[in-house]
């Protein structure tokens, strides 16, 4: 395991240092790609809560069923097409990602109780965006780091 | 009379490869084979040797999967494996700074 040359103390902390520089752009893409996800998953629950207002199950089953449906099949392709292009994940990054994740669900979930309940278009507009923005939010800050 | 910091280095990581490795992980949750071997500009059986040679210590976690049919290999370091390594690193400061 030792065949390269060993190093003084003061070439090991440059080593580590310069390793460390070389890792910052992968890092940068691993953080762009992760939070690519993120935006895109967060529009597509804050459309569906959006339009769910408008098509729930009461006024079309047929319709409602159509955009779970879709909903499931745009985050399973969203999700498979990161992991097929992931190489890296930044130190702290899935856990803002879970933490993002599971606060636009429990949003989704909650508010899911008033899509029956009628209401002003921008107040719909308004329960998208929340649904949306712990995942909007997480994005933007993983793609600025 | 408190040790010297020499004492505290590790000798696992006195090697350069070995070095550029554990400070590529360090900032990462988890990075491909493929993607840390072309960062570190190393070939493929030196940096399985390294990463084979660090797991048995337990300083790296490895995992492997698939990615449709394409198998893939992940590396991460242990918990084990980040506080060596800041120990370390805390011990070249220490002897660096003296020069």
């Amino acid at each position: 395991m030792n065949r390269e040359p060993e190093l003084s103390a003061a070439e090991q902390l440059a080593a580590f240092e310069n390793a460390q520089r070389e890792m910052t752009p992968v890092a940068k893409r691993g953080a762009k790609q992760l939070g690519m996800l993120c935006v895109s998953l967060g529009l597509v629950l804050g459309t569906l809560h959006g339009l769910l207002h408008v098509y729930h199950p009461e006024r079309s089953l047929t319709a409602f069923f159509v955009l779970v449906g879709a909903a499931i099949l745009a985050i399973f392709a969203l999700s498979l097409g990161y992991l097929k292009v992931r190489s890296v994940l930044p130190r702290g990054m899935s856990k803002a990602y879970l933490l993002s994740l599971f606060a636009s669900f429990g949003i989704y979930a909650v508010t899911l109780t008033l899509i029956t309940t009628p209401m002003a278009a921008f107040l719909v507009v308004l329960l998208g965006l929340a649904v949306a923005l712990p995942l909007l939010l997480g994005g933007v800050w993983m793609m600025k780091r | 009379m408190s040790e010297h910091p020499r004492t505290q280095m590790n000798d696992d990581f006195t090697n350069p490869v070995r070095l550029s490795l554990m400070a590529a992980l360090q900032g990462v949750d988890e990075i491909d084979f493929k993607t840390l071997r072309e960062t570190l500009g190393v070939s493929d059986s030196v940096l399985s040797r390294h990463i084979t040679g660090l797991e048995e210590k337990s300083y790296l976690k490895v995992r492997k999967g698939f990615v449709g049919k394409r198998p893939r290999t992940w590396v991460k370091l242990s918990a084990h494996g980040r506080s060596s390594l800041t120990e370390h690193i805390q011990a070249l400061r220490v002897i660096t700074s003296g020069l």
